[in-house]
């Protein structure tokens, strides 16, 4: 198991440096595409450069962060891989402190994208973007949709959480929380049969809503009965945007 | 081939890619885990069902372990320190590292059990490549039944049970290795007479240097080492014979336990020296990772290992306790 994936044998790169360059010509391409990739945070090229760069980047990132700058092994190396010396001052003051937070103990430090190819090229090959994590330019990607919201989506999480609760101790190592409570608009929706009963129900008096809650236990009629109406005023009154609250409207 | 082998072979094939696409890993490079396996064998209470012996009790392993910082908070001792000395004194139970993607998890933990099977039968003394070892093997045409044979450890190889290692002695005048596997049950006592290292990990240089140098006693005695030290190191720097030698030994600049290493060339053994010289291969990082092992794996091994090491020696005094209360 590792961190990041990589190929089980090198790529030959045989064209890296021209036709006939043979592993020297891979190795000065490799150094030239790391060099660039740590001054400027984001990459494009070929497949294969990019790919053998984000293995070697990782390792030498990784290994960077172990040994740190005094190692004189460690030293030697960055200076062999980055052409410019001002980017051996940058590996261990900007990028060893920015990925040894523990979130990145099982995480790639690199991203890779697939790029469309572009008109006008000579050889038709396919060509990737390969950029450092938490670096300053706008997304490649948009970020996708929030659908926590969507009807679908919440009768689904209801059913797995059901299922989950009265299925007994089938499952012992699971984690025991629920994400269930975390959704918002789940308590405008009603469990209810009649369409109408939701406007009723708010119409009804206070007294009778406590009466009710004294009478009955905890059951889930009485809980939409009660909670619906202090949470309707809580959803009017938010003066959140309409980004930030999750859309339920189901936009096929 | 008939239409119908070859459509059968298709649909093979066919199977098998399902199968390797959804195995596991669940991905085409099998170096990886998705993080939902990882992050579901971390909930589980224990450490992962899969990458843990069942006879270990569950409440002690902490699972996986984080990568080491250089920067050090605690004033202990550095566990990558730990991790080095483990990775000497038990190269056996290290995994295979020639080829990562041949590695069978399953394979290696079954292996670790038989180990320890057969470590609560022999003892198995530290010894390393320049240590001086005994061995006594069980031999049914001898007199005594039983065959010593006493002599420097050139190399160890392999992981597991398959783990070898070579001793080298000179006997009238003949040099003499043996290669024997730690775990073979015909093995019936090892002793390291001296536990030490040399500078290199592998001796097979002394095939080509003066027999003084490889010729030890057979009834030498037991040099005490010395506890609570690092194992000492022997600096020694041994002269190769005249060339011809049996491998090349010019060529390899990083052995530091030689001198006498240059020979003189002629132009055609220099032309293809020239293009046998790969110094690309001397700063590339994929090829130690290929080669490498991951720290907490090591960890994890080592938790294992020293965990196995408590429960002998609470049995064994056990068992002395009950045999004083009997006497």
């Amino acid at each position: 198991m590792s961190r990041f994936a990589f190929r089980n044998r090198p790529r030959k790169l045989s064209k890296a440096m021209g036709h006939n360059s043979g592993p020297p010509g891979r190795e000065l391409r490799l150094q030239k595409t790391i060099s660039m990739l740590l001054r400027f945070q984001r990459i494009e090229g070929s497949w294969g450069v990019i790919n053998e760069t984000r293995e070697y980047t990782e390792a030498l990132i990784e290994r960077a962060i172990k040994k740190g700058p005094e190692d004189p092994e460690m030293m030697k190396l960055a200076n062999h891989w980055l052409l410019e010396k001002d980017l051996v001052h940058m590996l261990f003051k900007e990028y060893v402190p920015r990925f040894s937070h523990p979130k990145y103990q099982n995480q790639p430090y690199l991203q890779l994208y697939k790029i469309e190819m572009q008109p006008g090229r000579q050889y038709m090959t396919q060509m990737g973007c390969l950029e450092l994590k938490e670096n300053p330019w706008p997304k490649v990607k948009p970020d996708p949709p929030n659908t926590e919201g969507q009807l679908h989506n919440v009768l689904l999480k209801a059913f797995f959480e059901d299922k989950r609760k009265f299925s007994g101790n089938h499952r012992p190592h699971a984690s025991t929380k629920p994400d269930f409570d975390n959704v918002k608009g789940m308590e405008n929706l009603t469990l209810n049969e009649d369409v109408n009963q939701s406007e009723t129900i708010r119409n009804m008096n206070k007294d009778s809503v406590s009466a009710e809650n004294q009478n009955a236990q905890s059951s889930n009629m009485d809980k939409s009965e009660n909670s619906e109406e202090e949470v309707v005023d809580a959803v009017l009154l938010d003066n959140k945007s309409d980004r930030e609250r999750p859309n339920t409207e189901n936009k096929c | 081939m008939s239409l119908s082998k070859q459509f059968k072979k298709l649909a093979v094939s066919c199977l098998i890619h399902n199968a390797r696409v959804f195995s596991t890993s669940g991905c085409r490079l099998s170096n990886t885990l998705l993080h939902r396996t990882v992050n579901r064998h971390r909930q589980i209470k224990g450490g992962a069902a899969d990458y843990q012996d069942n006879e270990e009790d569950a409440s002690d392993d902490t699972g996986v372990r984080g990568v080491d910082l250089h920067i050090q908070m605690d004033g202990k001792p550095k566990p990558q320190k730990e991790v080095d000395t483990f990775k000497e004194k038990y190269p056996d139970f290290l995994p295979r590292t020639d080829r990562a993607c041949r590695r069978d998890y399953v394979l290696e933990m079954l292996h670790r059990r038989d180990m320890f099977r057969r470590r609560q039968n022999l003892s198995i003394p530290e010894f390393y490549v320049g240590s001086i070892v005994s061995v006594t093997v069980t031999d049914p045409y001898s007199p005594t039944k039983e065959n010593r044979f006493v002599g420097i450890c050139i190399q160890r190889q392999f992981s597991g049970l398959s783990h070898t290692f070579t001793l080298r002695n000179i006997i009238y005048g003949q040099g003499i290795e043996i290669k024997y596997d730690l775990y073979n049950p015909n093995i019936l006592k090892i002793e390291c007479l001296k536990t030490e290292k040399r500078l290199d990990p592998e001796l097979l240089y002394l095939r080509d240097c003066p027999p003084e140098f490889s010729t030890f006693p057979l009834d030498m005695e037991k040099v005490p080492a010395p506890k609570g030290k690092d194992v000492p190191i022997n600096d020694v720097k041994i002269p190769l014979n005249k060339p011809p030698w049996l491998e090349r030994w010019e060529r390899r600049k990083d052995l530091k336990g030689i001198t006498g290493n240059d020979r003189r060339l002629t132009y055609r053994q220099k032309k293809r020296a020239v293009l046998s010289e790969k110094p690309w291969l001397e700063n590339d990082i994929m090829l130690e990772y290929r080669r490498s092992l991951r720290d907490d794996e090591v960890q994890h091994i080592k938790g294992v290992v020293e965990k196995f090491l408590e429960r002998e020696q609470r049995r064994k005094e056990e068992a002395e306790k009950e045999m004083a209360e009997e006497s």
